[in-house]
């Protein structure tokens, strides 16, 4: 089955640090830092991903958010990344591979975000794969 | 209407902050491998810049949804433009090269922050 299951713990420090790294601004909502709308994409860092494979580059084709609520500080998030699609195409370049990934992240059952993200590799079909963008 | 300097440094700060270190992005052999002249910034680094020039300008606004489809790859020490257009429901946002080629493009949709 291609879902993995995770729990993110979000602290201040390490929202900081991504902040900062596109310069965002930090903004805070009770006292609580808010994480950047993108931020969720680096969650992909702490998932074993086996569908994915090291060492190979996907592009990266389109990228969705939608938020219940924000991301602050504090909060456990429990995510499941799922493959939700495999979708073969001929372009100009050859055969391309689209790869729908959806990202659900909850907090005590409350639904925070979702993401979807669509990988593309270019080029004959693989077993593996790893994402570059 | 922002221009913003796409530097290695920056490129090199944003691979280490989210872990994506794909060689493509940070060394020149594998970009030139790849048919580039540099390497080139990450599409998820683009978009985060893209909500943080837009932040920054509007403090109060948390972003609520956002999509972006990238179109073309930026190699590093390249200038982006950043264009937004407000619309009745949703801020539409252009990443372009200064030649005017379409590097990325997108929408959000933003909400007060309830402090």
């Amino acid at each position: 089955m291609n879902i993995v299951r995770h729990q993110i713990h979000m602290t201040a420090e390490w929202i900081s640090d991504y902040a900062q790294s596109i310069e965002a601004p930090m903004q805070r909502i009770k006292g609580n830092l808010i994480a950047p709308s993108t931020m969720p994409i680096i969650f992909w860092k702490t998932f074993d991903i086996p569908w994915l494979s090291k060492g190979e580059s996907l592009l990266h084709g389109t990228q969705k958010f939608s938020y219940q609520a924000p991301i602050t500080a504090g909060m456990t998030l429990d995510c499941e990344l799922a493959l939700t699609s495999k979708v073969q195409k001929e372009g100009r370049q050859g055969k391309l591979t689209f790869y729908t990934h959806t990202l659900v992240c909850k907090c005590e059952d409350e639904l925070i975000v979702t993401a979807e993200t669509v990988l593309i590799r270019v080029g004959d079909n693989h077993d593996k794969k790893e994402h570059n963008s | 209407m922002i221009k913003k300097s796409i530097t290695a440094e920056a490129i090199r700060q944003y691979a280490v902050a989210s872990q994506d270190l794909a060689p493509i992005h940070l060394d020149a052999d594998a970009a030139a491998k790849a048919g580039l002249e540099r390497p080139i910034a990450h599409g998820m680094y683009l978009m985060g810049l893209a909500q943080s020039l837009y932040i920054a300008e509007h403090p109060t606004q948390w972003i609520t949804q956002y999509d972006m489809k990238f179109h073309k790859p930026i190699e590093a020490d390249s200038i982006v433009i950043f264009d937004f257009t407000d619309d009745d429901c949703a801020v539409n946002v252009t990443l372009t090269t200064e030649a005017g080629d379409v590097i990325a493009s997108g929408a959000f949709s933003v909400k007060e922050v309830q402090s």
